[in-house]
């Protein structure tokens, strides 16, 4: 179209109209892009048929000798099961100005773990065994001495080097922030605990 | 004015899906029950839902539709 | 020059991509007279990214092994969050690109948009669909139903009619004697990664191209700029209405009638693959159907294949066997529009035939419409120099 036409004929269009329809069109397709987005982000949520949070695991801890450490598997994690020594135990009280939250104050344990063994027996602990920095699995020193010439036994994560204590407290200036994780459980009798539930 | 019509006429048309989405759901929760019993090949087992969602698709698409039209209509006016 | 926030400066100093922007979209200059069938080469790109998009979210869940590719499709199905919307998105757009394709390719041989200077074009285009029928085929294969195993395995075993190397070529292909779980493995790669590469790389070259020589228009003359207006607001304002209409065809397929009386998903497929009994009647997708039957027409292995082959090369010649002198169907003579006619029905007729069992009429229905097809070709330098062509105008008139 010509110029001049253009111009007697700008003089019809309501340029208000105009405007309003473009938003209006711009906002409702954004509103349907956005939408369709939803499906394709909510498939990659795991479904309600694959979700494993209820999930227990029975173990038995007839088999282990004071100062044996195993590990099983809970809800695709490691857990881990430690017996401590006597020794072990009387060591996790001079820690106390070595660690980042000696008291674990910061909820990473059941109200029943929340004591300076973290766990329901001192002589068991039972800790989710991923770092809390960027989630390697730590690996279990309790020789005193290996990993520096003060350690006193605990866990060491050759990821990024933090160092925890035998109840899984923190040291402090560590990458890793706060304590290990202490998974609900019970003891179902003297020799046998239930990963996953309180009661 | 007459595909403004036409419009109109077609928002009213997608409330057939719903009706048809209400109607339908009763039907395949039975046709399920029987359907689980035909293990080994592909089984469509969300198809109430498919229905719902499809009605409330179509009637955006519908709105998008006058929309568009008249968004259409306004900017061709230039080539008249 | 319109004002500017200083990252954008700053941006565009560097990298000018809104003149790439403005080139190829707001400023692009589109002949004023373009109709509907010009919103098919936008739909395409539509289906295009819904493919691409449901294709990935596809690919985290299936799993491309001959146990577990079934019950993997079962677990999409029934499990996945919204995974029945993923599929069936995937399994109608399939048939939705294809339909899309057929009508873009019908309003370009409609129009003569392959002749001068859009010839390059065109033979991009029918590379184009040539790679979508090979993404289209490999994507067949992926649920290991029983027609995807079938079907593969007829297709695959084409090739093996080629002289001297046939044999070796399909043990090749096929990584083994026989169509196995290797097999399926590498249609998803092919599916996954090459072909829908080398589509999008083609995509973008089909449509520089096009915006290098210009768009036809239904009268198929040579336009000037005073003839044409701005894609934008102009042509998107116009595609979005037919984007939306084919939206809602879409979603109607879609939610209430995914499988589409057994074309767009096959009930045959539904039953895991089973490689010692052949299903009744094996037949590709609709979308490959119409050379499926060109190859049953043929009783001859070698021809048939070399037929079927020939089918899609003379696809290819197209813009080289028309001598009209004009270029859209409006002024050319009337043996093109019987000629066109005859084809469009010898191509819906053939399409047909192919899902159908082939009984003796089948066949021989499937011989008189091959020969339809390819006398359509054949012939076209004949008729379109014979007849006489209409006076076309100079200008699209107001
Ligand atoms: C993924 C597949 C394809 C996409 C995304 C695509 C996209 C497009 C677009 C956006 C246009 C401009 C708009 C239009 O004229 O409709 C166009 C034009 C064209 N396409 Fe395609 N196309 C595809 C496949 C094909 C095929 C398979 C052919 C031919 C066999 C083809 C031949 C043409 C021709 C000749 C034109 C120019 C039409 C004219 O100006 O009149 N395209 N294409
Ligand atoms: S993950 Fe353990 S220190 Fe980084």
């Amino acid at each position: 179209m010509d110029d001049k036409n253009k111009k007697t004929h700008d003089a019809h269009i309501n340029l208000n109209r105009r405007q309003f329809l473009t938003k209006a069109t711009t906002a409702a397709s954004a509103v349907g892009l956005a939408a369709a987005c939803f499906p394709f982000a909510a498939s990659m949520f795991p479904s309600m048929k694959k979700v494993t949070t209820k999930e227990t695991v029975k173990v038995d801890l007839s088999d282990m000798k004071p100062g044996d450490q195993k590990t099983i598997q809970w809800q695709d994690k490691p857990v881990w099961i430690v017996r401590r020594t006597q020794k072990d135990l009387a060591n996790l009280k001079k820690l106390n100005n070595l660690l980042q939250d000696p008291l674990s104050k910061v909820n990473q344990q059941p109200k029943y773990a929340d004591n300076l063994f973290r766990s329901i027996k001192p002589e068991w602990l039972v800790v989710v065994g991923l770092c809390t920095h960027l989630g390697c699995v730590p690996t279990y020193r309790p020789e005193p001495g290996t990993v520096s010439k003060k350690w006193e036994g605990g866990f060491f994560c050759t990821c990024h080097g933090s160092k925890f204590d035998l109840s899984g407290r923190v040291y402090k200036g560590m990458p890793a922030p706060t304590n290990l994780v202490v998974p609900p459980y019970k003891f179902i009798n003297d020799a046998t605990i239930l990963i996953g539930r309180s009661k | 004015m007459k595909r403004f019509c036409l419009s109109i006429c077609f928002c009213l048309m997608t409330f057939c899906p719903f009706i048809y989405a209400e109607k339908e759901g009763l039907n395949i929760k039975i046709e399920q029950t029987i359907k689980k019993e035909m293990a080994g090949s592909i089984q469509d087992t969300h198809q109430a839902e498919r229905y719902w969602i499809g009605a409330w698709v179509l009637l955006y698409l519908a709105v998008l539709l006058v929309l568009a039209t008249l968004l259409k209509q306004e900017y061709w006016k230039d080539l008249k | 020059m319109p004002r500017r926030g200083p990252f954008k400066t700053w941006f565009y100093t560097r990298m000018p991509i809104h003149k790439f922007w403005q080139k190829h979209y707001v400023n692009y200059l589109a002949p004023k007279n373009l109709n509907f069938w010009y919103v098919f080469g936008s739909l395409s790109i539509v289906a295009l990214v819904m493919q691409v998009v449901s294709g990935f979210f596809l690919t985290m869940f299936y799993i491309p092994t001959e146990e577990q590719a079934f019950n993997s499709i079962n677990n999409i199905m029934q499990k996945v969050n919204y995974g029945w919307f993923i599929r069936y998105m995937h399994t109608t757009g399939a048939s939705a690109l294809f339909i899309v394709i057929y009508l873009h390719i019908y309003r370009s041989i409609m129009y003569g948009s392959y002749k001068y200077p859009r010839e390059l074009l065109w033979v991009i285009g029918v590379t184009l669909y040539v790679a979508i029928l090979a993404e289209g085929f490999t994507g067949y294969a992926l649920p290991w139903g029983q027609m995807s195993f079938w079907a593969t395995s007829v297709i695959l075993k084409l090739f093996g009619t080629i002289p001297l190397i046939g044999k070796q070529l399909v043990i090749w292909l096929q990584g083994g004697d026989a169509v196995t779980g290797i097999t399926l493995h590498r249609m998803f790669a092919f599916h996954v990664i090459l072909f829908p590469l080398i589509i999008i790389i083609l995509t973008l070259i089909h449509i520089s191209s096009l915006h290098y020589v210009g768009s036809n228009n239904p009268l198929g003359i040579d336009t000037s700029k005073k003839d044409c207006i701005n894609y934008h607001p102009y042509y998107t304002a116009k595609n979005l209405v037919g984007i939306v209409i084919f939206l809602i065809i879409f979603a109607l397929v879609m939610f209430y009638k995914p499988s589409m009386h057994g074309f767009f998903i096959e009930p045959t497929n539904n039953i895991p693959a089973d490689s010692l009994k052949s299903p009744e009647n094996i037949s590709p997708a609709w979308y490959l159907t119409p050379y499926y039957s060109i190859l049953r027409a043929v009783p001859h292995k070698f021809f048939g294949a070399v037929a079927m082959a020939s089918a899609i090369a003379f696809l290819f010649i197209l813009p080289w066997l028309d001598k009209s002198p004009v270029r859209s169907i409006h002024y050319k003579g009337t043996l093109s529009k019987i000629a066109l006619l005859f084809f469009v029905v010898s191509f819906l007729g053939l399409g047909y035939l192919g899902t159908l069992t082939p009984t003796p009429i089948n066949i021989a229905l499937c011989r008189i419409l091959s020969l339809i097809y390819f006398l359509y070709f054949i012939l076209m330098p004949y008729y379109t120099s014979y007849e006489k062509a209409k006076i076309t105008p100079k200008r699209i008139s107001q």
